[in-house]
């Protein structure tokens, strides 16, 4: 594939996607920005370097997976904090984003006490609406570990919620029945 | 739909909506600066294959004469080859540094541009110099190509672990992305990234010797997101 033909497919991929990935890695990230511009950043890059042997069909469920397994390399190499510690550089004000409201930071705070694979098929599940078989080939695991880890996660998630104030509904067998009260 | 990705709907950013231009900007470039790497990489390991670990040097060399065989010595073109040579550099292939005589682009005004190179063309935050000679004019392509780089003033800090150096008096850093790299906020607090292709074999001082002599103008803008 020629440079100038890569550059112009991935610019498109970027610009029509790079926002949905940025809020998918806000989860993966417990909230954290700039954690999340990491990863968003880590993925596209590897995209990049891999993007002839991408099929086009698959590019969404390839950028989740990139997205997850840069969120699990960042795990194991404990660097979260490191990664967006700043130089000395700068020394411009850069945009913040919004303050979180008490939801997010409660659902975040939930969020951050899982696991990082649990959190990442949690989030796949509920809030990129992934089905079961591609939350599990975005995980690269079965998909009964993808049903335990999600029936767990939003059993803690259920538990964390409450006690922050946020009781949510019953719990159904994977997904809860009830809408939230609050 | 369950309660739970009610909730989730409910909060955390935005997931619609173009980011900005610099920010897809630096996705390609880090991107590029990684395949780059990873062809060197996967010359080397070849190389180790072939004639074990003692040619590993051998490789190395071949492959930066592989890299730097395009557009060094490039003539013609609309560039005005002058132009006295004003610094004298640190390796016998490095391409020099002379005045730029010829017409200045929007956003961006240099006073040296690499010898038989010229200004080719610029966007609201990046501005590209190429060979004399060569007909890569895209603005979105950055590959061979000498570039000045507005960042997005989102992205949080240049790499920590590169090495340090003062650029017109301001601290800066230099690190290898794929090729060799510079960042560095200039006196009007904009955030800029020079890339140099490895055609240019330039050290971290001839970088900051060509970055010295950048100057963003109020045209230029860095973008969010």
């Amino acid at each position: 594939m020629a440079a100038a033909e890569r550059d112009e497919e991935f610019r498109a991929y970027v610009v029509a996607n790079r926002s949905a990935l940025v809020r998918t890695a806000t989860f993966l990230a417990c909230g954290d920005h700039h954690v999340a511009e990491d990863l968003v950043q880590t993925a596209l890059m590897r995209m990049y370097v891999a993007w002839p042997r991408v099929r086009k069909d698959t590019v969404d469920a390839y950028a989740r997976k990139a997205l997850v397994n840069a969120l699990i390399d960042t795990r194991r190499r404990g660097f979260a904090r490191h990664e967006h510690s700043r130089a000395e550089i700068p020394d411009v004000v850069a945009l913040d984003p919004p303050a979180p409201t008490d939801t997010e930071h409660a659902v975040f705070a939930a969020l951050a006490a899982l696991p990082a694979r649990m959190r990442a098929a949690v989030i796949l599940r509920h809030l990129s609406e992934l089905t079961v078989a591609e939350t599990a080939e975005a995980l690269g695991c079965s998909e009964g570990t993808v049903k335990s880890q999600t029936s767990r996660a939003l059993d803690q998630l259920r538990e964390s919620l409450t006690a922050a104030g946020l009781p949510l509904g019953a719990r159904g067998p994977d997904e809860p029945a009830t809408a939230r009260t609050s | 739909m369950s309660d739970i990705t009610e909730l989730f709907q409910a909060i955390g950013p935005d997931g619609t909506g173009d980011p900005a231009a610099a920010t897809v900007d630096g996705d390609l470039l880090r991107g590029r600066g990684a395949l780059v790497k990873a062809h060197r990489r996967a010359v080397v390991r070849r190389s180790m294959l072939a004639t074990g670990t003692l040619v590993v040097a051998a490789a190395v060399a071949v492959t930066a004469t592989q890299v730097g065989g395009s557009g060094t010595t490039a003539a013609g073109g609309k560039s005005e080859p002058t132009q006295a040579v004003h610094r004298s550099h640190h390796t016998a292939s490095a391409v020099k540094l002379v005045d730029w005589t010829g017409a200045q682009l929007n956003g961006f005004t240099v006073d040296e541009v690499p010898a038989g190179w010229h200004l080719s063309t610029s966007t609201q935050s990046a501005l590209l110099i190429t060979p004399d000679g060569s007909t890569n004019n895209d603005p979105d392509v950055f590959v061979d190509k000498l570039t000045v780089l507005l960042a997005s003033t989102d992205e949080q800090s240049f790499p920590k672990d590169g090495q340090q150096v003062t650029v017109n008096g301001r601290p800066g850093v230099v690190w290898n992305g794929g090729e060799e790299m510079l960042g560095y906020t200039d006196a009007a607090g904009h955030r800029v990234v020079v890339q140099a292709p490895d055609a240019l074999h330039w050290t971290a001082d001839q970088l900051v010797a060509f970055a010295e002599g950048v100057h963003v103008t109020s045209n230029a803008v860095a973008g969010v997101g």
